[in-house]
C-alpha cells in the first residue's frame, strides 16, 4: 500500500464523516466471498449492481459448507451460509471452530421450495399441494409413488399418476440441505431420525433409495427440469424453480392452507422467526406460524462477516464490504421478489446494520432507515406484510385443490394475468415488492388466487371470493341443466 | 482521443531483459552489459482476431518502450543468471487499459517440449501482471507463490484479491506463442494497485531451466520452477498503463430499475457509470434476468423498464412503448487447441446442423458403444464420439488436422430469448430441421434418441439424456454471463459421474491450455470482450460468417417487423452472403402511463442516451462496448419517439399481440416448429416439457377467455340454475363467451 493511497484513504474517510455515505469510490478495494448457492442468485445480482460504484465483490457459490470452511481457513473475506458454524454437529462431523472473529448477518429471505416435474394426462401438473408430513415421507423414502394415498389425500382425492417418485437431493455440503433437514428434524422427528439414524440437521443428505443426487442448486434444478426429470422432486431455493419455469409444491401450513414461497408468504412466516442474540435464527415459530398465508419453510441466509482485521481482512476491505451491505440491505432488496426471494423485514435490517457496525473500517450507515429503500417498510410500515394476499378458499385443506375442475378458479391462468395488480388497491411500493413473485408463478404455474385476493378492500375481495366459491358450487348442476337443454356439452371449463 | 488512446490497438513494448535489469537495483551488473540491453520496440499489428472497435483506429502503433535509466545496482545477492536476449514480446494494447483481456504474444522463445501442458513439460511460459514498471522480484507479481502484500499472513498462500490472473502457456515449435491475460485495475486488485498514476507491467517468464545445471533441464525447466531465480532472470518485462480511474457512480439510490436481457448486460453496465456522471445525473439499477421473466415483471409493475429481444406474447397490462437500445448477437464461442501443437485453433466453421448436434447432446461422448463395451449409451449409438470425429465437421474444418477431445458444451439454463432465437434459427434451416426430426445426417448420424418429441424452437435448454454420463455432463448454467465465465476459465459445467469418497459428484476442473475442446453459447458481447473465438456459422446463403460488426450490421437489412409495428426479429431464411444470422435487437419496454414525472424524465433521459451517445463505440463509460453494433437511424428515431411518449405519460395499453405476426409466436406453429410425435407417455413437449412460447401464447389467449368464461358462468350460474330448476326457458345465451370479463380488466393499472 503506497503512502499516496493511504493518504487518499485517510482523506476519503475524513470526508466521509459528515455525510453518511462516502462519495469517493476510487478507493474501494475488492472483497472476496464464497458459500451458499441458495442465495447466490441474489448475491450475484447485487455484486453486479455495485460495479458502477467502483466496488468489486467476487463471490463464488461453492456451497455453504465450503463457504464456512473457506472463512475459517482465511481464504475469503466473508462467507454466506444458511446455517451457522456447526460447533457441536450432531451428525458426527468435526466441529467448525473459527479462529477468525465473526458475526452473523442476515442478507436475504426466501423459501426452500419443492420444485417438481410431473405430467398427468399429457399436461404438466402445476397445482400439486402437499403436507409437510407427506414431503418428509417422500424424502425419507416412505412414499415412492405419486399415486400414494397420502398424496391423494393432500390433493383432496385428486389422484396423481401411478409413477415412481424420484427425490433429487444435493451431493455437496449444502445449506439448503441443512435447512430442509432442520425442518424435518423439528417437525417430523419420528420420520426423519430413523431415516437419518441420528438427530439434528445435516449438510450432506443421506443416500435415498430410488433418489438421485446432484451437485449444487443449479444441478438439482437442472435434473428436475430435464425431460427425464418426469416424476422428480427436489428442494431448492425458489429462484431456481422460477428460472427454470417449473412449478413448486404448495406446502400445508399450520392453519391448514397450502401456500407457495412467494415474497409475501415468506415475509409473513418470518415475522415468527426468533432471532438469537447472535442473529442466528430459531425457526420453530416460522414452521408453526398460524397465519393462513405463511410458507412454512421460510428462512433467511446469513453472511458471516469478519469483525477483526485478522488476515485476509483489512479496514479498507471493511469500507467496501459495509458499503456493499448498505446497498443490499436497502435498495438491493428491491430485486428480491423478482428473483424469487423475499426482502428482509425491518427488524432484520435493523439487526443487520448493528452487525455491520462491527466490521472494522465500516462506513456510517443505517442510522436513518426512512431513507432505506427496502420494499418491506415504505413509510415505516411493513407494506409487504399488510398487503400480502390471503390464500384462496381452494387452498384450504379439505377443499378441491385450486386448478381442479370445480375448485372455483383455474390453476392455469394465463401468464401475467393473475399478477396484474388491481388498479387502485395497491400502492406502487407493493407493486414493486410483491407483484413480481406472483408474476413469476404465472409464467409456469398459476396463482389464480390473486385475482380476488389482491383487490384491495377486504369487502370486495370477500365478495368476489364468495361469488367465485358460490359459482364453483353451483356451476356443475347449472351446466348439466344447460347442457341438457342445449343438447350439447357445456364448455364451461 | 488522447495520444495514449491512440496507441490502443497496436502498442508494442519489447524490452530485452537487460533493459529492465539496468534499472533494477537487485539485479546484477553484468546483465546491464549485455549487448542487447538497448530497449527495442517493434510495431506488430494486433492479432487479426482483435475485436476492438476503437472508432478512431490505431494512429500511433509505435510506442517506444520507455527509456531505462542504467544505474549501478547493488552487488549480486543471488547466483548470476543470464537475461533473455532472443525473445520479443508484443502486447496488443498496453496503454489506457481498463479491466479487460489483452493478448500477449512472443517469438524467439525456446519451444516447449510438449503440445500440452503437464508437470513434465519443459520450457513453459508464465505470464504475470506485476506491480510497477520494473518489478523487482517475482514477489511483485500477482499469483506467484512469493507475492507480497500488506497484512500477508505468515503462512502465505492466500491471494488477497481472489484467484490469480496469471496464465501458464507454451511456446510452439516456431518459437512463438501467446496468452490472453486479464489485466486488473486497482478496483479488481488492490494489492497490485495499478491505475493511471501507478503503472504496472506484464512479465513474461519463459523457464528454460537453470543454465548452470543444464543436465537437469528436464526437471528445472518445468512449471514447478516458474518462480525460480533463473526463470525470473530470463523474463521479459512490458510496462502497461491504465486509463484514468473509470468514472464511478456516487452511492445513491437508483432513479429507476431495469430488468432483463442478459445479452444487453455489458452495454447497460458500460452506460451506468457514464450516465451517473453525465449532466443527466442518472443512476440506473440493472438486473440481468431471462426475458420471459423480465417481461412478466414489467407487466406487473415489478420493474420500471424491461429489456427484451422478443415482443410480448400475451396481452399487456401496462401502457408502454418498445424502444431499441442495442444490437447484439449470439455466438457459438469455443476454445479448441490443436492436439499436435497445442495451439488454439481459430476459424472453425459450423453449419446449423452441427450446432443442432452439439445442443442436442447427440455425440456419444464418453458413453460410446463398441465391441466389449458394457453399459454404453444406446441413445447415441452409432454417432461419432464428438464433433471432432464427425465427418461433417472434419470436411469443413480440416480432416488432416489433429483435433482434441470435446468437452461438454456449455449453455444457459432457464427461459431466455437467446435460446428461443437460436433454436428458431436451427428450425429455419432445412438440414438442421430434418436432423432434429430424426433424419440421418450424411455419415449416418442421428439426433440423440431422447430428443424424439422435442419441439423447436424452445425457450430453454434442458437435458434430455438420462445416461449417467450425460446427466452429470450436460448441465445448463444459471445466467448467461456465467456461461462465459466457464469458458474463460477453460471449464465446462460437467462433473464426475462417479461419486467421490464423500458422496459428492465433483465438478470437472479446468482443461489445460493446449488440451481444450470447449464450446459455449454466449452473447457476442461476452465473446468479444473476453476474446473468445466465435464459430463462423453458415447462413441461408450458404456462406460461413463470423459475428463481426460488419456481418451483424448486414443482418439488420433482414429484420422482419412484428405485428406490434415496432419490434423486429431476424428472417433467418434471408439469403445474404455477408450477414451473420444470429443478430438481435434488444428493446426496452418503457412505461408511457402511470409513472410520476420525475421518474419518467429519468427514463426518457436513458432513452436519449441509448439513441445518441450510447451508440458511439469506445472504451469510456457511456459508450458502446465491443460485441454490439450501432442502432440504425430508424431505430434511433423510434427510441427518441418512445422517450417523448415516456415524458408525456399519455400512453394507452397496447392491443394484444396479433395472431398474424410472422415471427410473433401467436400461432402454435408459427416459426416452422420441428416436432416429432412423442414416443413416450406424456405430452409432446419442448426440451424440458415446457410449453413452447407459441403454445404459451396461445394459452395466453385461450386462458383469459376460459377464465372469463368461468366468471361469466359464475355470474350466470344462479340465473341459469334457477332457470333450469324452475323450468324456465333458457335463453340461447352463449354464456361461455364473455371475453370482457377477463381478470386483465381488473389488472389494468392507470394512475393519474
Amino acid at each position: 500500500m503506497s503512502a499516496r493511497r493511504l493518504g487518499a484513504l485517510v482523506l476519503a474517510s475524513l470526508l466521509a464523516l459528515p455525510c453518511a455515505r462516502p462519495a469517493a469510490a476510487a478507493d474501494f478495494v475488492p472483497v472476496t466471498g464464497s458459500g451458499s448457492t441458495w442465495s447466490q442468485v441474489a448475491l450475484d445480482q447485487w455484486a453486479a449492481a455495485v460495479k458502477k460504484n467502483g466496488i468489486t465483490v467476487n463471490y463464488t457459490g461453492s456451497g455453504s459448507t465450503a463457504g464456512r470452511t473457506d472463512f475459517r481457513s482465511a481464504q475469503v473475506d466473508f462467507a454466506v451460509s444458511e446455517i451457522p458454524f456447526q460447533l457441536r454437529p450432531e451428525d458426527g462431523s468435526p466441529p467448525e471452530v473459527s479462529k477468525r472473529d465473526y458475526a452473523y448477518m442476515p442478507i436475504v429471505a426466501g423459501g426452500t421450495a419443492f420444485m417438481y416435474h410431473l405430467t398427468k394426462n399429457g399436461k404438466r401438473v402445476e397445482n400439486l399441494r402437499l403436507s409437510g408430513e407427506t414431503i418428509t415421507r417422500i424424502f425419507t423414502g416412505k412414499i415412492t409413488n405419486w399415486s400414494d394415498p397420502a398424496i391423494t389425500k393432500d390433493m383432496n382425492g385428486v389422484q396423481m399418476p401411478n409413477r415412481k417418485i424420484t427425490p433429487v437431493t444435493r451431493s455437496d455440503g449444502s445449506g439448503t440441505t441443512a435447512q430442509f433437514s432442520l425442518w424435518m428434524d423439528g417437525q417430523y422427528p419420528d420420520l426423519w431420525r430413523p431415516f437419518f439414524k441420528k438427530k439434528g440437521l445435516t449438510s450432506y443428505y443421506p443416500t435415498l433409495p430410488g433418489g438421485k443426487q446432484q451437485n449444487g442448486s443449479n444441478g438439482v434444478a437442472a435434473y428436475v427440469a430435464a425431460s427425464y426429470g418426469e416424476g422428480a422432486i427436489t428442494y431448492v431455493e425458489y429462484a431456481y424453480a422460477r428460472n427454470a419455469g417449473y412449478p413448486v409444491v404448495k406446502v400445508k401450513n399450520k392453519s391448514g392452507y397450502f401456500t407457495l414461497p412467494t415474497a409475501s408468504n415468506v415475509a409473513v412466516a418470518l415475522t415468527k422467526a426468533e432471532i438469537n442474540a447472535d442473529l442466528t435464527q430459531k425457526l420453530e415459530g416460522v414452521y408453526n406460524s398460524a397465519d393462513k398465508r405463511a410458507y412454512p419453510l421460510s428462512s433467511y441466509s446469513y453472511m458471516i462477516i469478519p469483525t477483526s482485521t485478522q488476515a485476509p481482512f483489512t479496514n479498507e476491505k471493511g469500507q467496501t464490504l459495509s458499503t456493499f451491505i448498505d446497498y443490499f440491505l436497502c435498495a438491493g432488496q428491491q430485486k428480491a421478489p423478482e428473483l424469487g426471494y423475499s426482502p428482509l423485514p425491518k427488524n432484520l435490517v435493523e439487526a443487520a446494520y448493528k452487525q455491520m457496525n462491527r466490521i472494522p473500517g465500516h462506513i456510517t450507515a443505517g442510522t436513518d432507515l426512512s431513507r432505506c429503500k427496502n420494499p418491506t417498510f415504505e413509510g415505516g410500515k411493513n407494506v409487504l406484510l399488510e398487503t400480502a394476499p390471503q390464500p384462496e378458499a381452494c387452498d384450504e385443506e379439505g377443499k378441491i385443490p385450486c386448478g381442479e375442475p370445480g375448485a372455483g378458479t383455474s390453476a392455469s391462468a394465463p401468464p401475467g394475468a393473475t399478477a396484474a395488480p388491481t388498479a387502485d388497491a395497491t400502492t406502487p411500493a407493493v407493486a414493486a415488492g410483491d407483484a413480481p413473485v406472483v408474476a413469476a408463478g404465472s409464467t409456469a404455474f398459476a396463482e389464480p388466487v390473486e385475482v380476488a385476493a389482491q383487490s384491495g378492500t377486504a369487502l370486495v375481495a370477500g365478495a368476489v371470493a364468495t361469488a367465485v366459491l358460490l359459482g364453483a358450487l353451483m356451476l356443475p348442476p347449472v351446466l348439466t341443466a344447460y347442457a341438457r337443454r342445449r343438447r350439447r356439452a357445456g364448455g364451461a371449463r | 482521443m488522447t495520444r495514449r488512446t491512440g496507441a490502443v490497438l497496436a502498442a508494442v513494448v519489447v524490452l530485452a531483459f537487460g533493459a529492465t535489469a539496468a534499472a533494477d537495483p537487485k539485479t546484477i551488473e553484468t546483465a546491464t552489459a549485455t549487448p542487447t540491453a538497448t530497449p527495442s520496440a517493434t510495431a506488430t499489428p494486433s492479432p487479426s482476431a482483435s475485436p476492438s472497435t476503437d472508432p478512431d483506429g490505431p494512429d500511433d502503433p509505435d510506442t517506444p518502450a520507455e527509456p531505462t535509466d542504467p544505474t549501478d545496482p547493488d552487488g549480486p545477492a543471488k547466483p548470476e543468471y543470464p537475461g533473455n536476449t532472443k525473445g520479443k514480446v508484443t502486447l496488443d494494447q498496453s496503454t489506457d487499459l481498463v479491466n479487460q483481456v489483452i493478448r500477449v504474444s512472443w517469438r524467439g522463445f525456446t519451444p516447449s517440449s510438449d503440445a500440452f501442458l503437464s508437470d513434465s513439460t519443459t520450457h513453459v511460459v508464465r505470464v504475470y501482471q506485476c506491480r510497477g514498471q520494473r518489478p523487482e522480484t517475482v514477489a511483485d507479481c500477482y499469483g506467484s507463490g512469493a507475492f507480497t502484500y500488506p497484512d500477508k499472513p505468515k503462512g502465505g498462500g492466500v491471494l488477497p484479491d481472489g484467484p490469480t490472473n496469471a496464465v501458464t502457456a507454451l511456446t510452439a515449435s516456431n518459437g512463438r506463442g501467446y496468452a490472453d491475460i486479464e489485466v486488473r485495475t486497482i478496483a479488481e486488485s488492490a494489492s497490485l494497485a495499478c491505475d493511471a498514476v501507478d503503472d504496472c507491467s506484464i512479465v513474461v517468464i519463459p523457464n528454460d531451466g537453470d543454465p548452470t545445471r543444464p543436465t537437469l533441464a528436464g526437471q528445472l525447466a518445468t512449471q514447478a520452477y516458474l518462480d525460480s531465480d533463473w526463470a525470473w532472470a530470463n523474463r521479459i518485462v512490458a510496462p502497461i498503463g491504465f486509463a484514468a480511474t473509470a468514472a464511478t457512480c456516487a452511492l445513491e439510490d437508483a432513479d429507476f430499475r431495469i430488468t432483463g436481457s442478459p445479452q444487453a448486460k455489458r452495454l447497460v453496465e458500460r452506460w451506468q457509470p457514464g450516465l451517473c456522471t453525465s449532466k443527466a445525473d442518472l443512476d440506473v439499477d440493472y438486473t440481468s434476468l431471462g426475458e420471459p421473466l423480465a417481461r412478466s415483471s414489467f407487466q406487473t409493475n415489478g420493474t420500471d423498464v424491461a429489456l427484451t429481444t422478443r415482443p410480448e406474447d400475451t396481452a399487456p397490462s401496462r401502457a408502454f412503448d418498445y424502444a431499441p437500445v442495442g444490437i447484439s448477437g449470439i455466438a457459438v464461442a469455443y476454445r479448441v487447441d490443436d492436439a499436435d501443437t497445442g495451439k488454439p485453433i481459430t476459424g472453425i466453421k459450423l453449419t446449423p446442423r452441427l450446432v443442432a448436434k452439439l445442443l442436442t447432446t447427440s455425440y456419444s461422448m464418453n458413453a460410446a458403444c463398441g465391441p466389449g463395451v458394457k453399459d454404453c449409451n444406446k441413445a447415441t449409438d452409432g454417432n461419432p464420439q464428438d464433433i471432432f470425429q464427425d465427418p461433417e465437421f472434419l470436411r469443413l474444418n480440416g480432416e488432416e488436422r489433429s483435433w482434441p477431445s470435446m468437452a461438454w458444451p456449455t449453455v444457459v439454463s432457464g427461459d431466455n430469448d437467446l435460446t428461443y432465437e437460436l433454436t428458431r434459427w436451427l428450425a429455419a434451416d432445412p438440414e438442421a430441421a430434418a436432423f432434429l426430426k430424426g433424419a440421418k445426417a450424411p455419415g449416418g448420424m442421428t439426433v440423440n434418441r431422447n430428443f424424439k418429441g422435442a419441439e423447436f424452437p424452445t425457450s430453454a435448454f434442458v437435458s434430455r439424456d438420462p445416461d449417467k454420463r450425460f446427466v452429470h455432463g450436460f448441465i445448463p448454467v444459471f445466467g448467461l454471463s456465467d456461461v462465459a465465465r466457464y469458458l474463460v476459465t477453460n471449464r465446462d459445467n460437467s462433473e464426475n459421474y462417479v461419486k467421490d469418497q464423500y458422496g459428492n459428484y465433483v465438478k470437472t476442473g479446468p482443461y489445460a491450455i493446449g488440451n481444450r475442446g470447449l464450446f459455449a453459447v454466449v452473447s457476442t458481447s461476452d465473446a468479444q470482450a473476453l476474446r473468445f473465438s466465435s464459430a463462423r456459422l453458415r447462413n441461408a446463403a450458404g456462406k460461413y460468417v463470423a459475428p463481426t460488426d460488419a456481418s451483424m450490421t448486414a443482418m439488420l437489412k433482414h429484420l422482419k417487423t412484428n405485428t406490434d409495428g415496432v419490434t423486429q426479429l431476424p428472417d433467418y431464411t434471408a439469403k445474404d452472403p455477408k450477414a451473420y444470422p444470429l443478430t438481435h435487437v434488444q428493446y426496452a419496454e418503457v412505461p408511457t402511463n402511470g409513472v410520476e414525472a420525475a421518474k419518467a424524465s429519468k427514463i426518457a433521459a436513458f432513452l436519449e442516451h441509448a439513441a445518441g451517445p450510447g451508440q458511439k463505440a469506445g472504451i469510456k463509460p457511456g459508450t458502446r462496448p465491443v460485441g454490439y453494433v450501432p442502432l440504425t437511424a430508424a431505430m434511433r428515431a423510434q427510441t427518441k419517439k418512445a422517450a417523448k411518449n415516456v415524458l408525456a405519460q399519455k400512453g394507452t395499453i397496447p392491443e394484444p399481440p396479433g395472431a398474424a405476426a410472422p415471427d410473433a409466436p401467436a400461432e402454435p406453429d408459427a416459426p416452422e416448429p420441428v416436432t416429432l410425435p412423442a414416443i413416450q407417455a406424456g405430452a409432446p413437449a419442448p426440451m424440458g416439457g415446457r410449453l413452447s412460447a407459441d403454445a404459451a401464447a396461445l394459452l395466453g389467449w385461450l386462458l383469459p377467455a376460459l377464465l372469463g368464461t368461468g366468471i361469466g358462468a359464475v355470474l350466470l350460474g344462479p340465473i341459469l340454475y334457477a332457470a333450469g330448476r324452475f323450468g324456465l326457458a333458457v335463453p340461447a345465451l352463449p354464456s361461455p363467451r364473455l371475453p370482457h370479463v377477463s381478470p386483465r380488466g381488473a389488472g389494468r393499472r392507470r394512475k393519474p
